[in-house]
């Protein structure tokens, strides 16, 4: 009997080469990565809470039973992740950076901003990644207050916009909490004009 | 009739001593022997648990001693469990022991402030060290030289049976802790407690006043 070896060769290299793409991509694509953070120097606050996909899910269903609100909340999502930097010497330029890289990157990516508060004590971005009208498949907020504490958040998964105010309350996201007044309308409110540099 | 032969008869007094060198002798052994392991084994933490602690205190250098080491697995817990099946305690103690599947702890200290890396170096080394092992970080922070970091393997699958890896460093004292447990139990145990309810119930009226 002859063995089709040439053939089945052919199907296992065919299959491999259909395979790769789906392979190489790993990240969705509401997720976003910040990339390494450096705490300060001087012993200021840092934290990093990364939670993904099964620990969500059992955590929605271990709240189902006291906290439906927050078990709703959490279907659908697929993975938070919360920095807080506290800001010296050391780390307020490189971070500065880092996050002005990070919303050029959502910029390019077709993110788009739905608040953008620039002033004297507080940089906030906030940014959307929709799938068709009524979908938001990513939420990035980004927060300088003060020079002294830098927050990032990334939120992935399936995203209702009207439980976008909701989610900050119950995650403590100040920024996310007065979204509810421009949520579903995707208005951007600024109170300081963007410079041509914001533009590119 | 045939009288029994004398093959099968040497046969029955064979599987007898047999059954008799089993039950008296091997066993006993056996159980001698599982024991000793258990002893042995609760003296000392895995080898992840260890990897941990090793990247703060490599081999316990820059002035840190053990104050303890422990560890509990699935035999003595599982004797624990049947032992409270008799004895009368409280529901707590059975629900903990219940949800409980494997603990180990290490604590160690120091006298004086000794040299140690950046907070931010140990954070990335713990995250190397453990990535390798099959973990991922879950929580990390860090305030002035206090450090916590808490790594839970990458396949969490179940509810019922979720590891953690916990580090807690301050400036002199160093505790790495590994606990393996049903989360739903412990969670339910967690409710249990006064202080949960106490805080479940200051987070309602926190909620209400905020709408």
């Amino acid at each position: 009997m002859r063995t089709p070896f040439r053939t089945v060769t052919g199907v296992a290299l065919l299959c491999a080469a259909l395979a790769f793409p789906a392979i190489a991509e790993t990240a969705p694509a509401g997720a976003i990565d910040f990339g390494k953070l450096t705490p300060a120097a001087d012993g200021g606050q840092f934290v990093e809470v990364n939670i993904k996909g099964n620990l969500l899910n059992m955590a929605a269903r271990l709240a189902a039973k006291e906290e439906p609100e927050i078990a709703d909340l959490l279907k659908g999502i697929q993975s938070i992740r919360v920095n807080v930097v506290g800001l010296d010497e050391g780390n307020r330029a490189e971070t500065q950076a880092r996050i002005k890289a990070v919303r050029g990157e959502l910029d390019v990516k077709g993110w788009e901003r739905v608040v953008s508060v620039s002033e004297k004590d507080q940089d906030v971005g906030i940014y959307l990644k929709t799938r068709g009208q009524d979908a938001v498949e990513g939420l990035v907020v980004t927060v300088i207050e003060n020079g002294k504490q830098a927050v990032l958040v990334n939120i992935v998964g399936d995203i209702r916009p009207e439980k976008l105010a909701d989610l900050g309350e119950k995650l403590g996201i100040e920024p996310l909490k007065n979204l509810h007044q421009t949520s579903g309308k995707h208005t951007e409110k600024s109170r300081k004009p963007e410079t041509s540099e914001d533009k590119k | 009739m045939n009288p029994p032969t004398p093959r099968s008869r040497t046969s029955r007094w064979q599987r007898f001593w047999i059954a008799v060198l089993v039950v008296f002798v091997l066993g006993p052994v056996l159980l001698a022997g599982a024991i000793t392991l258990t002893v042995l084994n609760a003296l000392y933490v895995g080898s992840d648990t260890a990897a941990l602690r090793e990247v703060v205190a490599p081999s316990l250098a820059q002035g840190w001693h053990k104050e303890a080491e422990g560890h509990v697995g699935w035999f003595p817990l599982a004797l624990a469990r049947m032992a409270v099946r008799f004895a009368p305690v409280d529901p707590e103690v059975r629900l903990a022991l219940s949800a409980l599947r494997n603990a180990e702890v290490s604590v160690h200290a120091r006298h004086a402030d000794g040299p140690s890396a950046g907070r931010g170096t140990l954070l990335s080394d713990a995250d190397r060290v453990m990535e390798a092992r099959g973990w991922e970080r879950l929580v990390g922070a860090v305030e002035h030289r206090d450090l916590v970091l808490v790594y839970v393997p990458k396949n969490v699958s179940s509810a019922h049976d979720i590891e953690a890896c916990v580090l807690v460093l301050e400036p002199r004292h160093l505790v790495v802790a590994s606990v393996r447990a049903d989360l739903e139990l412990l969670l339910e145990l967690a409710r249990r407690r006064p202080e949960w309810q106490e805080g479940h119930r200051r987070l309602q009226v926190a909620a209400r006043a905020d709408r």
